[in-house]
């Protein structure tokens, strides 16, 4: 086969200075916009999708989701979330509740806030949050409760079943709904009832609680959040939005929204409708520049083969008359196709998924399989524009 | 040798001993009509191992178009051709691919060669796409078939620096490159000046008798095809006569 492989770089190894200039702006044109279309995808869609929420928020003159305790069903919303745990579908419900809220006393808000870890491991999800934003809070995350750490351990013996939340990875293990008996640090054997899951991009701290728990939140038994020290406990290296509910009287939370308690250059609670419009469009140009650029990738390789196999009929004629099979010509512009196509991607791609993180890339596995799907593409496309023209080419030289 | 000069007895001695050769194509009733126009007409003709064959015509008469039969260039066409006892029409595309690459050469009026390329890129590829030679016995095949035409010490230089007669030679070369039974030969000296064209025919002559290769050539040069032995000469389709 290295045989066959060797044979078809020969034939075709003057290919490079033939069609040099093609190629290189072909190759060029791949690498970079297989760079710039990872680093818009993955900076703008994240954020797109977050902010098409906080515009809907904004829309309905509302920073936050608020609706009456009294009329949200919890099972409702646990089981809503098994169907949809993405945090838009929840946000949404909460949205259409809100329309049919009323003012009662006690109110639940829904937000979302920002959490900047731009430095090292060592800074906490916690910096930000202030003793009144903390007397609020019942809910973190998507749902649930922070699991209260600075109880002693003999205190959950009186418990015999504790509420859990789990990371996203964990439903391979554990399903929602269901009860598992885990080990505790102390050695204690609990059982836990999984009700929720975070949300996607939030990462735990190894260790955290216990090895054992791992990548899981335990509920205490009063659903409490003891802050600040449980937050302290997480750390992530990204950049995390976490959603939380808020519990407390339409006067506190209208206060709480209108950004009283908020650190002065914290802007990610209070978004002006038009200001974030702005954005939006903004992030929408950019996603549709990465789809266009995309466009005119396909397009290039698409026309490049067309420009190629013209300019190369008469070496195809050549190669038939001194004994080809139509499937050696196929092959050899295919092992070119991939030598100078396929393979810049496939490292492009490979490098952006390796070094990504160092630049901060989100999303760089749904990149990959994109690429991978287009890199098919491309070689299905040229596979049938090469089958087709060698068919075209007649011996005696008549097409 | 001089083309006006063949020696009358060398060339009975040839036709005597042509009689003997064993038969290595067979054309039968071909019969091929293009676009509503008949271009051959039940012609049939048989070619003998080592012969030096020389076919004429004028423009149309289907010289060209039988050409292409012979050298699996064409399957557009009704009757049998035989190449030792195998029936040619009934091979697949591949199987063809393998006569042109091992049984066959080609020499067209146009060269038929890549400029950009060496002259020993453009000869290795047919051995390239012969799988049976192994990489390693390529050079050695190249330089024993430019040797033979004589283009052994241009075997680096371009093709696109190289004078048509020049070019003529390396296509030749990489006709006989793999040893075929039959050459083929389409107007080789169409391109050429009368100098040119008369060292591509001695070599043609030489490759005859010092290889035994049976050539086939069509051309319009009366001079070119008086050095055949075996003339065959068409008109509007069928032959007129083949002495």
């Amino acid at each position: 086969m290295l045989n066959t492989y060797k044979r078809y770089v020969y034939i075709n190894k003057n290919y490079m200075k033939v069609n040099r200039i093609a190629l290189w702006i072909l190759l060029s044109l791949t690498v970079v916009i297989t760079i710039a279309v990872s680093v818009i995808f993955s900076k703008v869609y994240t954020s797109y999708n977050e902010k098409k929420i906080y515009y809907q928020l904004a829309k309905n003159n509302i920073s936050c989701i608020s609706c009456p305790i009294k009329e949200v069903d919890k099972k409702k919303l646990y089981k809503s979330t098994q169907k949809a745990s993405s945090s838009e579908k929840y946000l949404k419900m909460f949205l259409k509740d809100q329309s049919k809220g009323n003012d009662k006393v006690e109110f639940i808000s829904k937000c979302y806030f920002r959490i900047p870890i731009t430095g090292t491991k060592k800074q906490y999800f916690a910096y930000k949050m202030d003793s009144n934003f903390a007397k609020y809070i019942k809910y973190d995350l998507l749902f649930g409760k922070w699991f209260n750490t600075n109880k002693e351990q003999n205190s959950y013996d009186s418990i015999n079943e504790f509420q859990a939340i789990v990371s996203r990875e964990m439903l391979f293990e554990y399903k929602l709904n269901h009860s598992y008996k885990i080990t505790l640090g102390n050695g204690k054997k609990v059982n836990v009832r999984i009700i929720g899951i975070l949300k996607n991009d939030f990462i735990f701290q190894k260790n955290f609680v216990d090895e054992c728990n791992n990548g899981m939140i335990i509920l205490d038994d009063k659903n409490q959040l003891n802050f600040p020290e449980t937050m302290e406990t997480y750390t992530s290296d990204y950049v995390t939005y976490v959603s939380c509910q808020i519990k407390g009287s339409q006067k506190a939370l209208k206060n709480f929204w209108k950004g009283k308690n908020r650190e002065e250059n914290d802007s990610t609670f209070y978004y002006n409708h038009q200001i974030l419009k702005d954005e939006l469009d903004t992030l929408k140009s950019l996603l549709e520049l990465a789809i266009s650029l995309f466009a005119i990738q396909i397009i290039g390789i698409f026309g490049y083969f067309v420009n190629l196999i013209n300019k190369e009929k008469e070496k195809i004629l050549i190669y038939k008359r001194v004994g080809a099979k139509d499937s050696d010509i196929r092959r050899i512009y295919l092992v070119d196709t991939i030598r100078f196509i396929a393979l810049p991607e496939i490292i492009t791609t490979a490098f952006i998924y390796l070094f990504g993180e160092i630049f901060s890339l989100e999303r760089r596995f749904q990149f990959n399989i994109i690429m991978l799907v287009i890199i098919l593409l491309e070689l299905l496309i040229s596979s049938l524009i090469i089958s087709h023209k060698i068919k075209t080419i007649n011996l005696t030289g008549k097409e | 040798m001089n083309i006006r000069n063949i020696n009358q007895k060398q060339y009975l001695r040839q036709k005597q001993e042509h009689d003997r050769r064993k038969k290595i194509l067979s054309l039968k009733n071909i019969k091929k009509i293009s676009n509503g126009t008949t271009i051959l007409d039940d012609v049939s003709v048989d070619f003998y191992e080592s012969e030096m064959v020389g076919i004429y015509g004028e423009s149309g008469a289907g010289k060209t178009s039988l050409l292409n039969i012979i050298g699996c260039f064409d399957n557009d066409f009704t009757g049998h051709v035989l190449m030792e006892d195998i029936n040619i029409e009934n091979l697949s595309s591949d199987q063809k691919a393998y006569i042109r690459n091992k049984k066959i050469g080609f020499v067209v009026q146009d060269f038929s060669l890549i400029e950009e390329m060496t002259v020993y890129d453009n000869v290795a590829l047919t051995l390239l796409f012969d799988k049976s030679v192994s990489f390693v016995n390529i050079r050695s095949k190249i330089v024993e078939a430019l040797d033979k035409v004589g283009m052994k010490k241009y075997i680096n230089k371009k093709i696109k620096l190289m004078s048509g007669g020049e070019k003529q030679r390396i296509a030749i070369a990489r006709a006989i490159v793999n040893e075929p039974d039959i050459l083929i030969a389409d107007e080789p000296t169409g391109a050429l000046d009368s100098k040119n064209t008369q060292k591509i025919m001695e070599l043609f002559l030489q490759l005859n008798k010092q290889f035994n290769t049976t050539v086939i050539l069509v051309s319009h040069d009366m001079n070119c095809i008086n050095m055949c032995y075996r003339k065959i000469k068409m008109e509007d389709g069928h032959i007129e006569s083949d002495e």
